[in-house]
């Protein structure tokens, strides 16, 4: 069945089809260079790398932010792609947001490797002004200055996205599919491709909206300290703003799911009214769970973290149990060919689901008050991205790659099960050293760790092995990705 | 016409050398928050009234860029509390702003706002917002007086006030993108742009 499976995408003019796929190409050029930052971390814990806490603390910042920001990218090309079939989108808002992104990618890199900035990707308050030596005022700001504009070419791509929706349905309220959900209208719904693309603009323009705020004025803090920030106050904005972006890449890059499984099933995924309902709650619930990183927080209002913890419990669920669900049953009996897009699109579920259960054992907030500065929080969000988020993307462009006939190897294959048993050992490796309290954020393991660390980097060599096959294998033929019209 | 340029001016003096102007520099809110705004508002009047359709602007003013851009910088000049300290320092700056918010900055809005691209519009919503919320919050914890002219009390109040505002304006215009249907608008806009083009 896989090779008959078609990609079409009506309106999609030679420009777009460029920058799309300039955008996915660079995606995984950096997926592989962030994981061999990620793994190089373990293999520095593990004492067979020397590169000394300096370095280490230089990557860790490295990975935090260039991770976040490139799953946002790739995740926006499945967006575009997907939702530009039912409504008007910019090419040139494309670009722009692509070249915005580059030029913030510079800034970032030379704040880190040139500047020596390494104040992880938090870049919490007043971390950013204390350098002591390691990197000055400047590298701070080239990293608060190259945030901002990858936010601003972000915002502009949301913007569109908004003109667009909104030109077609009329208000957001629409494009949710209230009228079906609350007034029985009976329109049809808007495509689910509309539906989530609605949430996540709605969610990432109010989440960059209060990142610009936070980054100008810790850029002020940074030239005039005698302007002293609230740092709760500076926090509970880093972690509205960077909670929202790295759900919305999800919620974006599960169009690709939507999208592409019916495909492989032959069976039609159609927006019902539990379906939208779970989007819109998600809405609601994306933007207020935020406080659930800030449960340490003491001077935190106790409202905040009883919501925090309340809407850890609650949030994961609507959209994904409605996705979980919906793709095993256009899965059930349906005849689905596994091929190595089909496959990554499962992983990406079983992933997504399985992150939900130690996000939530973190999210209780007596047992965020032992375990959240332990490996236990990389590992909960390693579950979502590694096993969640990437394999929708990776399935995204092997879908392109697979598209109408072209065929990829039995490498494929097997790079995939190393992805697979490597990304499980890897995060299982996490939740374990959480489950002994070894402290995250660490350069230097204590002897009794380092045993936890070896096993999780030969499980992070796998995985990266896995991704090197599928970035080569995207890479190589992006020349015969072929997009029918009809 | 005259008409209108005739309540502009009264509109004008009774802003800036008037009792009632003067009344509104005595406090920094009332200086912020009331005069500067009305200062902008009777160019914007003025400018939607008289000057819309005005062929030698639409000419000069191509999709409402070189219009937005000033309105951009000289609205940003105002805002800097170095340019209010002077404007009440010295009776020429005083002529400068009572000239240059509705000339510059009020009349170019009007005039070019409708023209810009959407997507600019809704990026200069969005940073007014933002840089509302960072300027109450820079007033709320700026150890000194940004103006000399006025107090640090009032300061704070001014922060206070734009951080309200700045909330109520968000709440504002998300309301707004559920509660309107942008379909009737854009028609509505066609047809009075086809109305114009036939007329």
């Amino acid at each position: 069945m896989s090779s008959s499976i078609s990609v079409i995408h009506p309106n999609l003019s030679a420009g777009a089809r460029k920058t799309l796929l300039t955008y996915l190409a660079i995606s995984a050029v950096v997926f592989l260079l962030m994981m061999v930052f990620g793994a190089s971390m373990r293999y520095e814990q593990s004492e067979w790398l020397g590169m000394g806490p300096q370095y280490f603390y230089q990557i860790m910042t490295a990975h935090g932010i260039g991770m976040i920001g490139i799953v946002g990218l790739a995740a926006s090309a499945v967006m575009w792609f997907f939702l530009s079939r039912h409504v008007q989108l910019s090419t040139p808002i494309l670009v722009a947001n692509l070249v915005f992104f580059l030029i913030g990618v510079v800034l970032i890199l030379g704040a880190i490797f040139i500047g020596g900035f390494a104040a992880a990707w938090t870049f919490l308050y007043p971390l950013p002004a204390m350098g002591k030596g390691v990197w000055g005022n400047h590298a701070a700001a080239s990293y608060l200055v190259g945030l901002l504009l990858i936010g601003v070419g972000f915002l502009l791509l949301y913007l569109d996205t908004a003109r667009g929706i909104m030109k077609k349905y009329g208000n957001l309220g629409k494009a949710l599919g209230w009228p079906q959900l609350f007034f029985n209208s009976q329109d049809e719904a808007p495509p689910s491709a509309v539906i989530a693309s609605t949430m996540v603009l709605i969610v990432n323009i109010a989440g960059i909206a209060a990142g610009a705020v936070v980054l100008v004025l810790s850029l002020v803090n940074l030239y005039m300290p005698s302007y002293e920030l609230d740092p709760l106050l500076v926090k509970n904005l880093i972690y509205f703003f960077g909670h929202v972006f790295i759900n919305a890449a999800i919620y974006q890059a599960v169009i690709a799911v939507y999208e592409i499984l019916p495909l492989y099933t032959n069976r039609p995924w159609k927006p019902t009214k539990v379906f939208i309902l779970s989007w819109t709650l998600s809405t609601l619930m994306v933007m207020s769970v935020y406080p659930h990183h800030l449960l340490m927080d003491f001077a935190m209002p106790k409202w905040a973290l009883i919501m925090g913890q309340i809407i850890s419990y609650m949030s994961g669920f609507p959209v994904l149990v409605v996705t979980a669900i919906g793709a095993l049953t256009l899965i059930y009996r349906s005849g689905i060919k596994w091929d190595v897009t089909s496959r990554l699109l499962i992983l990406s579920m079983l992933g997504w689901a399985c992150g939900v259960i130690p996000a939530i054992v973190d999210g209780t907030i007596s047992v965020n008050n032992v375990m959240h500065n332990t490996l236990w929080v990389p590992g909960h969000f390693h579950i979502y991205l590694l096993l969640g988020l990437l394999p929708m993307l990776f399935g995204f462009m092997y879908y392109l790659v697979q598209s109408n006939g072209n065929k990829v190897g039995a490498v494929d294959d097997v790079a995939f099960w190393f992805y697979l048993v490597g990304g499980m050992g890897f995060v299982t490796m996490f939740l374990l050293s959480g489950k002994e309290s070894i402290p995250r954020r660490w350069a230097a393991h204590l002897s009794e760790w380092v045993p936890y660390d070896r096993i999780a980097s030969v499980f992070a060599t796998l995985v990266v092995i896995g991704a090197l096959v599928f970035a080569y294998r995207f890479l190589t033929r992006l020349s015969r990705i072929n997009i029918a019209t009809s | 016409m005259s008409r209108s340029i005739l309540f502009f001016v009264l509109f004008l003096y009774l802003l800036s050398y008037s009792i009632i102007g003067q009344w509104f520099e005595v406090s920094m809110v009332r200086h912020v928050l009331i005069q500067i705004p009305c200062l902008v508002l009777a160019g914007y009047l003025f400018g939607r009234k008289s000057l819309i359709n005005n062929r030698f602007l639409i000419l000069i003013n191509d999709k409402g860029l070189a219009g937005i851009l000033m309105c951009i910088f000289i609205g940003g000049y105002w805002m800097l509390p170095r340019a209010l300290d002077a404007a009440l320092a010295g009776s020429n700056m005083a002529l400068v702003k009572y000239i240059s918010l509705p000339f510059f900055v009020g009349i170019p809005l009007a005039i070019s706002w409708q023209r810009i691209h959407p997507i600019a519009r809704a990026v200069i919503k969005i940073e007014f917002l933002t840089m509302l919320f960072r300027l109450g919050w820079l007033y709320l914890v700026s150890p000194n007086r940004l103006c000399n002219f006025y107090q640090l009390n009032e300061q704070i109040i001014l922060g206070k006030c734009f951080l309200i505002i700045a909330t109520s304006l968000s709440l504002y215009w998300i309301l707004q993108l559920f509660a309107e249907d942008y379909r009737e608008q854009e028609t509505l806009k066609k047809n009075n742009l086809y109305d114009q083009a036939s007329s």
